[in-house]
């Protein structure tokens, strides 16, 4: 029988629903994990045992009763330390906001809870979803579970990590230059950026406004697409939520990938930024899945990737300066290292030079939207790398480093990050899938259909499986 | 690595003027990260439309059309 921790929520939903797994079974088996694990893999900054276990005898008389609510009820659930949630400390992994607690949820926060899942905790997190992996903060950074040694990626590092671990179902992240695709194609998940504007930022501490998306991490991209179902919604509270039709996730599960067309950015991974061959051999046995499946593959041309990058590098820059610059220079103190100097970096961005990179955003969204008349989803690497050792990424406070992620944020794309295979070191290697904005919801079938053609997803991390056994 | 195109004397004042207060070695770190930030603003420049308008909050043609 399939462990409690193994299941996605697409298995155990129907579970639920039927009455043959328990909420509260479910709920306590996810505490126990935390319990026995977290310590060494720090994923959480605050757990919510009480708060869990009334939420999970709640769904269980819900569902009891027939009041079913759908797919993610009575399903565990982690959010990133930079979602509000009323009456819960929402810290940002800093000093600054240790004691900040939150008079209202988030919209998201609040769709989830309507929806009926379970939050187990609040997530690590770089601090203020900037700062890097960080030793002088009031908690440590979490640590990647395919190995301890290793860095999870970051932003939203306990977001990646508690679902590789098998410590939520679930997780939100946050992404302004690739802080849920990093953590996913790190950990070895699959991590959705919406399309910006899909998903509300009301009540998420904002980084980069134009920049910002927030966004679900799980086991699978078919999972993704069951969090999106709630997620997806206007909010007439957030000034860049779009007012548009949701996209048909639900349909979207049933059809397959054949007859679509797929390109290839090719030279963003064989010129335009050093590589790793584990990476690019990745890439390229899935295009052989993909192919197999009955989609086109073709290359495609956009500009350099340090166009996408620089445009967005000023704007995050700039942006995160404007939101910071008062605490920053009230109380320097209470910003770690890391934090402190990157978004200090934006104090030196002239007014013109923003300004100019905003109209360069424009003519970059013009390009892709061309791409986009003759393929129908885009592929290229997560990051180019597998995971270095913790703390190795170093200082990025203003290099314009080479990056696949930034890409989608300036253009406002939706982009999934999904497994592609292990490195020989076992570190998880790493696809990025990308499409028209709206069409989150061909993008997560395309994941779906290449994690179902492969064996990716029966592999998890050999350390928290097997001590598993003891803890349940 | 960009060639520092400011002193530290000159990045000091920069700092000042942000209102910052920072130790010799924090201001010689800034100095070689603003060439950073220059070689970007000069990247990003070009021929570009005067039409070519800042993208705020940009919005997509419509959702029929992106579909």
């Amino acid at each position: 029988m399939t462990a409690l921790h193994d299941l996605t929520i697409a298995e155990a939903a129907p579970l639920l629903k039927a009455k043959k797994l328990s909420p509260v079974e479910l709920t306590a088996s996810y505490l126990s994990r935390i319990e026995a694990f977290d310590g060494q893999l720090n994923a959480f900054i605050r757990v919510l045992p009480e708060q869990a276990m009334a939420a999970a005898r709640k769904a269980e008389g819900e569902i009891m009763r027939g009041d079913y609510k759908g797919p993610l009820h009575g399903v565990p659930i982690g959010l990133k330390d930079i979602y509000n949630t009323k009456g819960i400390p929402t810290t940002g992994h800093s000093a600054l906001y240790k004691d900040h607690v939150p008079e209202e949820d988030a919209t998201t926060t609040r769709l989830l809870a309507e929806a009926g899942t379970i939050l187990l905790g609040k997530l690590s997190t770089w601090e203020f979803a900037i700062g890097g992996t960080s030793f002088d903060l009031p908690w440590p950074p979490a640590k990647n579970p395919w190995n301890l040694a290793h860095d999870p990626a970051g932003s939203s590092s306990g977001s990646g990590a508690a679902i590789a671990a098998g410590l939520a179902m679930g997780s939100m992240g946050t992404d302004t230059g690739g802080s849920i695709r990093g953590p996913a194609a790190w950990c070895g998940i699959s991590g959705l950026k919406p399309t910006y504007g899909l998903v509300s930022r009301r009540g998420i501490l904002p980084l980069s406004f134009s920049l910002d998306h927030g966004g679900p991490m799980c086991w699978t991209s078919e999972d993704c697409a069951l969090m999106m179902e709630v997620l997806a919604q206007h909010d007439p509270l957030d000034p860049g939520s779009a007012d548009v039709a949701k996209p048909d996730f639900a349909g979207s599960r049933q059809k397959d990938v054949k007859g679509l067309r797929i390109g290839v950015v090719r030279h963003f991974f064989e010129s335009d930024a050093e590589t790793d061959p584990e990476i690019k051999a990745g890439i390229e046995a899935a295009l052989v899945t993909f192919r197999e499946l009955g989609c086109a593959v073709t290359d495609v041309t956009l500009s350099p990737l340090s166009a996408y990058g620089d445009a967005a590098a000023l704007i995050s820059r700039s942006e995160a300066f404007a939101f910071h610059e008062e605490t920053l220079m009230a109380t320097p103190e209470l910003y770690g290292e890391l934090a402190r100097q990157r978004i200090m970096m934006g104090a030196f961005i002239r007014a013109c030079d923003y300004v100019n990179a905003l109209r360069e955003r424009g003519r970059l969204i013009a390009e892709i939207a061309s791409v986009f008349e003759s393929v129908d989803v885009l592929i290229c690497p997560t990051m180019p790398g597998v995971a270095p050792k913790l703390g190795d990424l170093g200082n990025m406070m203003s290099r314009s480093r080479p990056s696949f992620t930034r890409v989608f944020n300036l253009t406002g794309s939706p982009a999934l990050s999904v497994c592609s295979g292990f490195s020989t070191a076992g570190l998880p290697l790493n696809m990025q899938i990308v499409g028209r904005p709206f069409q989150d919801d061909l993008v997560l079938r395309v994941g779906s259909a290449f994690e179902k053609a492969t064996s990716y997803r029966d592999l998890r991390p050999a350390q928290w499986a097997q001590q598993a056994l003891a803890a349940e | 690595m960009p060639t520092p195109i400011a002193s530290e004397a000159e990045m000091g004042a920069f700092l000042a003027r942000a209102g910052f207060s920072l130790t010799p070695e924090q201001v010689a770190e800034y100095a070689e990260a603003y060439g950073y930030i220059v070689e970007m603003s000069a990247r990003i420049r070009g021929e570009r439309s005067y039409m070519a308008e800042p993208a705020h909050v940009f919005s997509f043609p419509s959702e029929e059309s992106a579909r």
